[in-house]
């Protein structure tokens, strides 16, 4: 069959050279901020402090900056030129611009990093103004933003070019959903380009004397919703569209698989307030409106939720398991490129939920800026996220190597999987219990005042320490498993497993690709929730803010 | 042997078949957002 | 397109369930007016004393009515100031009956600071040229730390207060 052959055919050499790129600086950006966690649980439990006078604010930033950020870019990116290589293909020249991305990426990723080590940009990878970092840590931020766009639209290229030579043909599904998070990316990350690049960057340089606070806060929000969004359609992409090809089965709906990503595009952006429910400054009724339509953004992971289940029940009782459960029970489960994505989608149960109590208006008060949040998007983007992604490196690394996942790497990676699960559950379960109790995140140890609640809190931060312990192990195995997948293991081929919509299935609707039309309401819905309390907060303005450098350490 | 699915060949593909065990996860899964949530309103309300 | 039965009623039953969690907060906040900290106040950060609340006498608590408190704060890198006692030191804790209820005035002379009094529901975002206001009952008995719970600088984590309810 022609789309097996073509899961097993390798790329060319020089096409996988350039999705391999972004994979070796996602693992290494992996173990250097993995690093960093581990520090920071270390410093919290109080029983550490940092040699070499090292900050805990700094390693705090080059955690969220490089696994908040890179690692996550550069996957992601990645990932997605390789779905798109395989589905649509790439050309010569769009190869090129992909290089020029990579690069431009790679030296903005450098620059931050490097303003940061030197203690020049203690800010987090927020940067709230009006703390000042040093500029190079803006421009490296913009080089960054300004290369994925690169990226981004190569890829819209690479569609439409796949588009004219296929007249009347619907789109490959995962291509469509790269397109889709492109489009979400680019939208979005205009919100914290137009900061960076016209806030930041002059006001650092000392081109403008004040910054307006609220506005910066407000474009970066803009864009920090979708971001998470941006993390989590490629795990979307491979449970909707790889997992079923590796539990030998089919697509549940291809045109539910499309409805939910457009979903997903059009109430990703519109939401940002919903980080900003306790700011002064913004009317309360727009915050509401945000909020409900943060809540239209649940509908698509509902949907998720059932294609997955289905996927599984449907592929199960065609093999005759015909009792209620008895698909479940035969999963491969010691099939690590199914078990740790099926681990993501676990943890994306509680993570889900805790994301809608976080958005329920004036429920945030409960849990803003605790370590509950910290303890939320460590089941999010670190336990869903990243073990889809990890579960996604297993085959794509040696398919891009023309190496095999052996059966010993195999069972490494389920080893490495339930260390993660154990470490997150120790780690993230004493963080969500720690933040009802008031404990704050994104701050060293201190005892505070003193008293029987700080000291419960600390107890649950010794726990995290142990968490961020067990979870440091997980990282150095998945090092060495990629060292192994990339330069070590066997030759061989490895498949790239798309899987295939049913012959009989359903007419996917020609409405699910008329792009004016999505792209159109998600302006127009963008336009909806933004243009009236923008307007209010650049009106009613208090007096612009100078830079702030002494707070974080430079003089 | 495996049973052969009697509707697999139907034109709505997933409309015949039987997803009694996902519809029972996914409600699972409702209960317990419904649950925890109203379980942090509670908490809310009593502080 | 095509949706399977009982993918329709697990639709439903949670779009119904976002539908109920958003009337129960809309009643609460619209009807009842527990909208998250809001406040549209603004001030210049540079002249925070032109308004009454900050004034240094008016800082820490004051009692308007009976078992009613006011508690203004201004927040600075890495400090809250409380005002100070009779021996002129500047206050740490602030004492309040069990019962009352307490409106929590505060602004920054500098960076984002937040307020959080770690139990309660006082949880604020507190910026430049802007004033975060929240009023609450202080139902139970008890410590409660108050913390910076934003991001402010390298000596964040040494920006604490504390609440005594007795």
């Amino acid at each position: 069959m022609e789309a097996t052959e073509r899961n097993l055919q390798l790329f060319p050499k020089k096409d996988a050279r350039l999705y391999m790129s972004f994979m070796y600086v996602t693992f290494t950006s992996l173990l250097v901020g993995g690093l960093m966690g581990l520090l920071q649980t270390f410093v919290r439990s109080g029983r550490f402090t940092l040699p070499f006078n090292i900050n805990y604010y700094t390693i705090l930033t080059v955690h969220g900056v490089i696994l908040g950020l890179v690692l996550t870019t550069f996957f992601i990116i990645g990932f997605q030129f390789a779905l798109m290589g395989k589905t649509v293909g790439i050309s010569d020249k769009q190869r090129m611009v992909g290089w020029i991305s990579f690069w431009m990426m790679l030296v903005g990723t450098v620059m931050a990093a490097v303003t940061i080590l030197v203690g020049q940009a203690n800010v987090l990878y927020t940067f709230y103004a009006p703390l000042a970092a040093h500029p190079a840590f803006y421009f490296g931020l913009a080089f960054v933003i300004i290369g994925s766009w690169i990226s981004a639209f190569t890829n819209f290229r690479q569609l439409y070019v796949w588009k004219k030579a296929h007249k009347g043909e619907k789109s490959p599904l995962l291509a469509f959903m790269v397109v889709i998070n492109m489009l979400m990316w680019v939208i979005a990350s205009l919100g914290v380009a137009i900061a960076v690049v016209v806030q930041f960057i002059p006001w650092s340089l000392g081109m403008t004397d004040t910054i307006n606070v609220l506005v910066s806060r407000t474009l970066f929000w803009y864009f920090g919703h979708p971001l998470v969004y941006f993390w989590l359609l490629p795990a979307y992409m491979a449970w909707y569209a790889i997992i079923p090809k590796i539990i030998g089965g089919k697509l549940f709906s291809d045109s539910l698989a499309r409805l939910a990503f457009i979903l997903l595009l059009m109430f990703s952006i519109p939401v940002g307030f919903h980080h900003q429910l306790t700011e002064p400054g913004i009317d309360p009724t727009w915050k509401f409106i945000q909020v409900v339509l943060t809540m239209m953004v649940v509908i698509p992971s509902l949907m998720t939720a059932f294609s997955i289940f289905a996927t599984f029940e449907i592929t199960g009782r065609r093999k005759g398991f015909s009792s209620l459960f008895g698909w479940f029970k035969k999963l491969p489960w010691g099939d690590v490129r199914f078990l740790a994505p099926f681990i993501g989608m676990v943890a994306f149960i509680p993570g889900g939920i805790g994301g809608i109590i976080n958005a329920s208006h004036q429920m945030n008060a409960l849990i803003h800026n605790t370590i509950w949040v910290t303890g939320h998007f460590h089941l999010t983007v670190a336990t869903t996220v990243i073990l889809t992604y990890f579960g996604i490196a297993y085959w794509l690394v040696p398919h891009l190597t023309g190496r095999r996942l052996t059966p010993q790497l195999n069972k490494l990676g389920i080893i490495q999987s339930i260390i993660w699960t154990v470490g997150m559950l120790i780690m993230s379960t004493s963080m969500h219990i720690e933040g009802l109790l008031g404990g704050p995140r994104r701050s060293a140890f201190s005892n505070y005042a003193g008293g029987a609640q700080v000291d419960t809190w600390i107890g649950y931060q010794l726990a995290q320490a142990i968490g961020g312990t067990i979870l440091f192990v997980g990282i150095l195995l998945m090092t060495y498993i990629f060292i192994k997948l990339a330069f070590f293991a066997p030759k061989g081929v490895e498949e790239f497993p798309i899987a295939e919509e049913d012959t009989d299935a359903q007419k996917t609707p020609k409405i699910l690709e008329n792009w004016y039309l999505w792209v159109g309401i998600t302006i127009a819905l963008i336009a909806f929730a933004y243009t009236i309390p923008m307007i209010d907060i650049i009106k009613h303005s208090p007096p612009g803010s100078v830079p702030f450098k002494f707070p974080i350490g430079r003089s | 042997m495996a049973k052969k699915h009697p509707n697999s060949q139907a034109p709505a593909a997933n409309e015949g078949s039987n997803l009694k065990g996902t519809f029972i996860m996914v409600m699972i899964l409702g209960i317990l957002m419904v649950g925890s949530w109203f379980g942090a309103y509670w908490l809310f309300i009593s502080r | 397109m095509h949706l399977h039965k009982y993918e329709k009623i697990w639709l439903a039953f949670g779009m119904a369930s976002l539908v109920v969690f958003l009337l129960v907060i809309g009643f609460a906040a619209f009807w009842k007016g527990t909208h998250p900290q809001s406040s549209l106040d603004m001030i210049d950060q540079n002249n925070i004393e032109a308004y009454d609340n900050f004034k240094p006498e008016n800082l820490g608590l004051q009692e308007v009515a009976d078992g009613k408190y006011k508690v203004n704060i201004v927040a600075s890198t890495f400090n809250y100031d409380f005002g100070v006692d009779k021996d002129e030191k500047p206050v740490k804790t602030i004492r309040i009956p069990q019962g009352s209820t307490v409106l929590f005035t505060i602004t920054t002379k500098d960076v984002v600071h937040g307020f959080q009094v770690a139990g309660t529901n006082v949880n604020m975002m507190v910026e430049p040229g802007h004033i975060s206001r929240y009023e609450t009952v202080m139902k139970k008995k008890g410590e409660y730390t108050i913390v910076c719970n934003e991001y402010c600088g390298i000596g964040h984590h040494q920006m604490f207060g504390k609440v005594e309810v007795y």
